[in-house]
C-alpha cells in the first residue's frame, strides 16, 4: 500500500512514453541520424576495414563515457570480458526476436561478450517461473507484466538495478515507466520497450473511396460507424479470443482507454489499487460506453459472442478482402506491434507483407478519437529487463539495455517504441507506425499504463479476462453481475 | 491351459474368436465403417491442410479443396518445404531420438521389474507400497516440476540429456508399473510355481517367463510412452532449454511458428511430420502384440 | 532390441538357461563401467564434440579436430556419436545393472536371495519415484497449508469454496464420469466390433491416429472442426458448415457456455478411445479359445458371450483402462487450456492450478488444487486394489 503512489499507473501531466517526441531532431546527436539511416551497411563497411576504424557512432552502441560503470569497462579497448557468456530468456520470437537480435547484435561484436538469447515463446512465464524458484535462473529476463517483477522481487530472486546503475540516471531517462517496478530505493527491473495503445488501424483507400473522413471525436466514430452500417459492412473488428492463453485484453484495452478518456487519471489510478470498485459509476460507465458502441447491432459481424471467439490473429483479415477495396471490417484498436506481422499474407507466408503501412499506404493508423474536452490520455504498456545473476558481464548488458542505444538496432530495423526518453525522434522518423505513436503520446494529457497488467494478476489476467468475456457474450446485458463477480475475486489485503 | 513355460503350440494359435460369417454382416461393416470414418474425418482435414495454398486455409473449408482439386493454386508442397528446410530440423530430429528412446525403454525395464516384484514375490509391505506408487500417478507433473529443477541445479543435470530420461522415466513409471502389473498378475499361478520347483531363482523366471508373456502388455505401454514422450513440449523445455543444441522437435517446431503466429500451415505440416514416427513405432509393435498373442493365450 | 533377444532365449533348453555364468556377471560389469564413461559424455555438454575431436586427433587430423573444438566442422556427426552413446547409456545400461545386482544377488544363500531380489526389482522405481515425485507431492501438501510467508494457514482452502472454484469443480467432474464412460465404452465397443473383421489392424490404425499426433497438431485438428465465422462469411469450420447448411446460424462451438463443456470432452473421448481399444483388444485376444468353444457349445448367442463370457474375464484390464483414463481426465489440462483457455465458465482444476503457480503467484492456491487432485483420486485406488486382492485370492 505504502509503495502505491510511486507505481502510480497514470502519470498526469504531459508526460511521455516516447521521449524526443517533443524535441525537435536538431537537438540530439546529429551524427547518429546523418549516419544511422543505414545501419546495416554501415556496420559492415567498418568490418571491412580495420577492427579498430569502427566508430562508435556507426554502431548500435552509446558513447563512452556512457554514465555506466560496468559498460563504460566492457567497451573498453581491451575488451575485459571477452569470450564470457550472459544469458536472456525472453518471450520474443519470429520478428521480436529478429529485432532483439539486430539491438545486441554490435554489443556483442565490440566486448566480445556472448549473449545467449532463449525465445520461449508463449510457454515463457511458465519456463521462467520454473527455472528462477528451480535454481537455474537465466542471468536476465523480459517480462511483460510489471506485477510479475514485483512478485519475483518479493521472493528476493532479482537483483536491484539500483545497486549498479545510478537510479536518478535512470529515473531521469525513463520518466514515465521506471516508476512501474519500483519500491523506495530498489528498483527492480529496466523497462524495455514501450507500446503505444491508444490506435486504431484502418484501410485508408476504401476510406477515401467512401468519403469516409478519420473521426477525431467519439461521436464523429458513432456517426462513422452508423454510416458504414448503413452501407452494409461492419465498422469494428474486436477479438476477445486466441489460442494457447485465454486473451480478452482487447476488450479490456477497450475499457481502459474509454476510462483515460472520460475521467480524470486518478480514477485509473485508484481502480488498479482498488480504491474504486468496479462496481463504481465511474468505472461501470465505461464498460457502458464501450457496450454501447460494440455491441450494437450490426457494429461487430457476428455481435459480442463473435467477439469471444474471434482470434487476435486473424480478426483483422476481413478488412484486406479485395486487397483492401471492400472491406469486411473497418477498424480495429490495437498497439503498435501488431502490423505487418499480422497481415494476412505475411502471416501466412513469411516474408514481406505487400500491403503497406501508411498515411497514403494500404493501411493507416488514427488516433483513438477523444471523448471528453478535458481528459485525454492515451494507454501504453511497457515491457521490463528483470537481472537474476550479479556479474560485471552481466551488468554490462543491463546497462547497454538502458542506454538509448541498447534498442537503436531493433528500432531502425523491424521497428519498436524504446521507453527511454533520450532517444532521438529521428530514429522514429523514417517509421510510419512509430512516428504516429509518437504523435499520439506527445498529444496526450497523460499516459495511462494498462491497468489490467497492474491488478494482481488473479483479476487482471484472471477474472478481469473471464468476466468480460462473459459480459461480450451475453452483448452487455449482464453488466452489473460480472462487476460485481470481479470486485469478488480481488484477493485479501 | 499347461504349465509349460514355451505355450507355442500353433494348434491354439488364433488372432480372432468369432465365427467366420460375421465377417460378411452387413450391419458390421457399416458400423466399422462409420467409426473409421468419424476417427479420420478431423485428421483428413488437417492432412488436407497441410498440402493447400496458405491463403486459402481460413477462406474455405478443407473439403473446398477436394471438390475443387484441379483448381490452380489450390495445392502446394510449400508447407513442408518451409517446415524441412527450417534451422536445426535435422538435430533436433536426432534430438528426439536421443531424448525418446532411452526415455521409452527406461522406465518399461524399471517397471517391468517392479511390477513383477509386486505382483508375485512376496515381500513385507508390498501393498501400501504398491498402492502408493499407484497413486502417485496422480500428482500433476506442473507441481513437479520446480522441486525436481531445484535437485538439478545442483546436480548439474540441468540442460542435459540425463536428467531429461529421467525425469521422463520418474513421469512414465506409475502407468507403467500399474498396466504391468495388472497383466502380470493374471498370469497363471502354475507358471510360477514349476519354475520355482525347477529351482529357477526369481530373476531367472522374470527373464525366461514372465518377460516373453508381457510383450503385448510391453509393447502397449511403450507405445505410449513413446508418444508423450515424443510429442511433449513443456518437460524439454523446462529441462532442457531451447539451445540449439538440445532443442527436440516439438521446441523446434514451436520456435519456428511463434506464439502468435497463425502460421496454420506450417503447424499442419508440422503435425504431420511429427505423427510419421510415432505412427511407425505402432505398426512395428503392432507385430510385437501379435508375436504376444502367439505366446500364449492368457486365461 | 533387448526385448527380442529375451525372447529369443526362450526357445533353449531349460537346463542350460537356468545356470547362470560368472561371464554374465563380468560382462555386465564391463558393460557398467563402459556405461558410466557414456553418462560422462552426456553430463558434459560438448561430450560429441570432445569424443570426435578426440578421434580426429588419433587418426591425426589435428585441423578437424580444432574446428570441432570451436564449434565448427562436423558437428552433425559429433551429435550422431552422442546419439549412439546415448542409446547405449540410456537402453543398455538400465539392464546390465539388472542383470549385475541379480547376478550377485543370486550367488547369496537361497534364503537370503529370496529376501533381498524383490527389493532390488523395485529399489530403481522406488528410488525414482522418491524424487521425482513423492518428494514434490509431500511439498505441495505442506505448501497448500502455508501462506506466502511459510506460516500455517486455511486460506487457500477456503478460497475453494468461492464461486469461481465451486465452477471449476464441478466441470472436473463432468469432465471425469463423461469422457472416463464415453472413451471406455466406445474402445470396448472399438475392439469387439473390430476384432471381427479381416483388416483389422487397417481399421485399428484409424482409430489409434489422434494418439499419434501432438497436442499443437490435435488442437488444430479440432480448431478446423469447431471453427466459426460470422454468419455472413463462409464457414471453414466443419461443423458449423454442416448446421449451417440447415440454415442454422453459426455456432462458436469452443467458447459458448454450456455447448463447449461437450464439445472439449469429445476431444478428449477422441484421443482415449484408441488407448482403451489397444489394451481392451488385448485383453480380448487372451480369452482362451477353449472356453469361448465351451459357451458356444452350450448354445450362447454371440451376445451372451460377449456380455456374460468375454466382459467378465477382461474385467481386471476394463478396470485398468477405466482408472487410466479417470485419471487421466482428472488432470486434465492442454484441451480446456489450448481450445479456450478456460475463460467461459469451462475451466478445470489443471489449468486454474497452472494459473494460479504460473500466472498469478499463488502457490499455495495451486497447491491446495493439487492436493484436491491426489485426494480425489484415493478412492478410486482403493477400487482398484480391491480388485486386485480378490483376484489374487482367487
Amino acid at each position: 500500500m505504502a509503495n502505491l503512489p510511486r507505481r502510480m499507473a497514470v502519470l498526469s501531466a504531459a508526460l511521455v512514453v516516447i521521449a524526443g517526441a517533443c524535441t525537435p531532431a536538431a537537438s540530439t546527436a546529429p551524427s547518429t541520424g546523418a549516419t544511422g539511416a543505414a545501419p546495416t551497411t554501415a556496420a559492415t563497411g567498418g568490418a571491412s576495414q580495420a577492427p579498430e576504424a569502427t566508430a562508435a557512432a556507426e554502431l548500435n552502441l552509446p558513447k563512452v563515457p556512457t554514465g555506466y560503470t560496468e559498460l563504460d569497462k566492457a567497451l573498453g579497448a581491451d575488451k575485459p570480458y571477452n569470450g564470457l557468456k550472459v544469458s536472456i530468456q525472453t518471450q520474443w520470437t519470429g520478428g521480436e526476436a529478429d529485432g532483439f537480435a539486430a539491438a545486441i547484435k554490435d554489443f556483442q561484436a565490440a566486448t566480445g561478450i556472448a549473449v545467449q538469447v532463449d525465445s520461449i515463446g508463449s510457454s515463457h512465464e511458465t519456463v521462467l517461473k520454473t527455472r528462477v524458484e528451480g535454481g537455474s535462473p537465466p542471468d536476465m529476463s523480459q517480462i511483460a507484466q510489471p506485477t510479475a517483477v514485483l512478485a519475483y522481487a518479493k521472493e528476493g530472486k532479482l537483483i536491484d538495478v539500483a545497486g549498479f546503475m545510478d537510479p536518478a540516471k535512470l529515473n531521469s531517462e525513463f520518466p514515465t515507466t521506471i516508476g512501474l517496478t519500483t519500491e523506495g530505493s530498489h528498483i527492480w527491473s529496466i523497462p524495455t520497450k514501450a507500446d503505444v495503445k491508444s490506435m486504431i488501424w484502418y484501410p485508408v483507400k476504401a476510406f477515401a473511396a467512401k468519403g469516409y473522413t478519420v473521426p477525431k471525436t467519439w461521436d464523429e466514430l458513432v456517426t462513422l460507424a452508423d454510416k458504414i452500417v448503413a452501407d452494409g459492412s461492419h465498422p469494428f473488428c474486436v477479438s476477445a479470443g486466441g489460442p494457447g492463453t485465454a486473451t480478452g485484453w482487447e476488450l479490456t484495452d477497450w475499457v481502459e482507454e474509454v476510462l483515460l478518456k472520460t475521467e480524470d487519471p486518478q480514477v485509473t489510478n485508484d481502480w488498479v489499487s482498488h480504491k474504486i470498485t468496479f462496481q463504481d459509476p465511474k468505472i461501470k460507465a465505461a464498460f457502458d460506453k464501450v457496450g454501447s458502441l460494440l455491441f450494437k447491432q450490426g457494429y461487430v459481424d457476428g455481435g459480442g459472442s463473435q467477439i469471444v471467439n474471434n482470434d487476435l490473429k486473424t480478426v483483422m483479415d476481413p478488412m484486406f478482402d479485395g486487397d483492401t477495396s471492400t472491406p469486411g471490417c473497418w477498424m480495429q484498436k490495437i498497439p503498435v506491434w501488431y502490423g505487418p506481422d499480422f497481415f494476412p499474407d505475411k502471416r501466412t507466408n513469411g516474408g514481406d507483407s505487400k500491403y503497406t503501412i501508411g498515411a497514403d499506404g494500404d493501411i493507416g493508423i488514427m488516433p483513438f478519437p477523444t471523448i471528453s474536452d478535458q481528459f485525454k490520455g492515451a494507454e501504453g504498456s511497457a515491457d521490463s529487463f528483470m537481472v537474476f545473476a550479479d556479474r560485471p558481464e552481466v551488468r554490462a548488458f543491463a546497462e547497454f539495455l538502458a542506454t538509448p542505444e541498447g534498442l537503436e538496432g531493433w528500432i531502425k530495423s523491424v521497428g519498436v517504441l524504446s521507453p527511454n526518453a533520450k532517444v532521438p525522434a529521428e530514429w522514429y522518423a523514417n517509421n510510419y507506425k512509430l512516428s504516429v505513436a509518437n504523435q499520439i503520446a506527445s498529444g496526450a494529457t497523460a499516459i495511462g499504463f494498462d491497468a489490467s497488467d497492474l491488478m494482481p494478476p488473479a483479476v487482471g489476467q484472471g477474472s478481469f479476462w473471464t468476466g468480460i468475456s462473459d459480459w461480450a457474450n451475453n452483448n452487455g446485458s449482464n453488466t452489473d453481475a460480472v462487476l460485481k463477480q470481479i470486485d469478488e475475486s480481488w484477493p485479501a489485503q | 491351459m499347461t504349465a509349460d513355460a514355451k505355450p507355442m503350440a500353433a494348434a491354439r494359435v488364433r488372432t480372432r474368436f468369432w465365427r467366420a460369417p460375421l465377417l460378411n454382416s452387413l450391419p458390421l461393416r457399416l458400423s466399422v465403417l462409420v467409426i473409421c470414418l468419424l476417427w479420420t474425418l478431423p485428421t483428413a482435414g488437417l492432412f488436407v491442410t497441410s498440402f493447400r495454398n496458405p491463403q486459402l486455409i481460413t477462406k474455405t473449408g478443407w473439403w473446398d479443396a477436394i471438390f475443387n482439386a484441379f483448381a490452380p493454386g489450390q495445392w502446394t508442397l510449400s508447407n513442408y518445404q518451409n517446415v524441412l528446410g527450417g534451422d536445426n530440423m535435422g538435430t533436433a530430429f536426432l534430438n528426439s531420438l536421443i531424448v525418446t528412446i532411452p526415455s521409452t525403454v527406461i522406465p518399461i525395464t524399471i517397471a517391468a521389474f517392479a511390477a513383477y516384484a509386486f505382483a508375485w514375490i512376496p515381500f513385507r509391505g508390498r501393498g501400501i507400497i504398491f498402492t502408493i506408487v499407484v497413486a502417485l500417478l496422480v500428482v500433476p507433473l506442473q507441481m513437479a516440476l520446480i522441486p525436481i529443477l531445484k535437485i538439478y541445479s545442483g546436480a548439474s543435470l540441468y540442460g542435459t540429456f540425463v536428467g531429461i530420461w529421467l525425469a521422463h522415466t520418474a513421469f512414465g513409471l506409475p502407468l507403467a508399473i500399474f498396466l504391468l502389473y495388472n497383466f502380470m498378475s493374471q498370469l497363471p499361478r502354475d507358471l510360477f510355481e514349476s519354475s520355482s520347483i525347477d529351482g529357477a531363482s526369481a530373476f531367472q523366471t522374470f527373464i525366461r517367463i514372465v518377460l516373453p508373456l508381457s510383450i503385448p502388455a510391453l509393447g502397449a505401454f511403450a507405445i505410449f510412452q513413446f508418444l508423450w514422450v515424443w510429442n511433449d513440449l513443456l518437460v524439454a523445455l523446462v529441462f532442457l532449454g531451447v539451445g540449439k543444441d538440445v532443442q527436440v522437435m516439438p521446441t523446434a517446431l514451436y520456435n519456428m511458428i511463434g506464439p502468435r503466429g497463425g502460421a496454420w500451415h506450417l503447424l499442419t505440416a508440422g503435425a504431420f511430420l511429427t505423427m510419421i514416427v510415432p505412427l511407425g513405432v505402432f505398426l512395428a509393435l503392432q507385430r510385437a502384440f501379435v508375436r504376444g498373442i502367439l505366446a500364449g493365450s492368457v486365461k | 532390441m533387448a526385448l527380442a533377444g529375451v525372447g529369443g532365449q526362450d526357445r533353449k533348453p531349460k537346463a542350460a538357461a537356468y545356470g547362470t555364468s560368472p561371464w554374465v556377471l563380468v560382462a555386465s560389469l564391463i558393460g557398467l563401467v563402459i556405461a558410466a564413461f557414456g553418462v560422462m559424455a552426456l553430463v558434459d555438454k560438448h561430450g560429441g564434440v570432445n569424443i570426435l575431436a578426440w578421434f580426429y586427433d588419433q587418426i591425426g587430423r589435428a585441423t578437424d579436430a580444432t574446428a570441432l573444438r570451436n564449434g565448427g566442422g562436423d558437428q552433425f556427426y559429433a551429435k550422431l556419436i552422442l546419439a549412439v552413446v546415448a542409446l547405449y547409456v540410456g537402453v543398455g545400461g538400465v539392464w546390465l545393472v539388472f542383470t549385475g545386482a541379480s547376478t550377485i544377488v543370486e550367488r547369496f544363500p537361497a534364503k537370503l536371495r529370496d529376501t533381498v531380489l524383490p527389493w532390488i526389482f523395485i529399489a530403481p522405481a522406488l528410488l525414482l519415484l522418491g524424487i521425482y515425485l513423492v518428494y514434490p507431492a509431500v511439498g505441495t501438501v505442506i505448501r497448500s497449508f502455508q501462506d506466502k510467508q511459510g506460516a500455517f494457514t486455511l486460506d487457500n482452502w477456503t478460497v475453494l469454496t468461492t464461486g469461481p472454484f465451486l465452477e471449476i469443480l464441478r466441470n472436473n467432474v463432468l469432465w471425469l464420469f463423461i469422457t472416463t464412460a464415453g472413451s471406455v465404452g466406445l474402445g470396448l465397443l472399438v475392439a469387439a466390433l473390430f476384432d471381427r473383421i479381416r483388416r483389422e489392424s487397417l481399421a485399428k490404425i484409424f482409430v489409434f491416429t489422434p494418439l499419434a499426433i501432438s497436442l499443437v497438431g490435435a488442437t488444430v485438428i479440432w480448431k478446423f472442426v469447431y471453427a466459426q465465422q460470422p454468419p455472413s462469411q463462409p464457414q471453414f469450420g466443419l461443423l458449423n458448415a454442416i448446421w449451417t447448411a440447415f440454415g442454422n446460424k453459426p455456432i462458436a462451438w469452443a467458447t459458448t457456455f454450456p455447448i463447449n463443456l461437450p464439445a472439449e470432452m469429445i476431444i478428449m473421448i477422441w484421443l482415449q478411445t484408441g488407448f482403451a481399444m489397444v489394451v481392451l483388444s488385448a485383453a480380448i485376444k487372451g480369452v482362451s479359445v477353449e472356453v469361448l468353444e465351451a459357451a458356444r457349445l452350450d448354445g450362447a448367442s454371440e451376445r451372451q458371450i460377449f456380455f456374460g463370457v468375454i466382459i467378465p474375464l477382461i474385467r481386471g484390464s476394463i478396470i485398468t483402462v477405466t482408472t487410466t483414463i479417470a485419471i487421466a481426465t482428472l488432470k486434465i489440462f492442454d484441451i480446456v487450456w489450448s481450445m479456450s483457455g478456460g475463460i467461459n465458465h469451462d475451466s478445470v482444476v489443471a489449468v486454474r492450478m497452472f494459473q494460479e503457480m504460473f500466472q498469478f503467484f499463488n502457490d499455495g492456491h495451486a497447491a491446495a488444487l493439487a492436493t484436491i487432485l491426489f485426494v480425489a483420486v484415493l478412492p478410486v485406488m482403493f477400487l482398484n486394489l480391491r480388485n486386485f486382492r480378490r483376484q489374487a485370492a482367487m
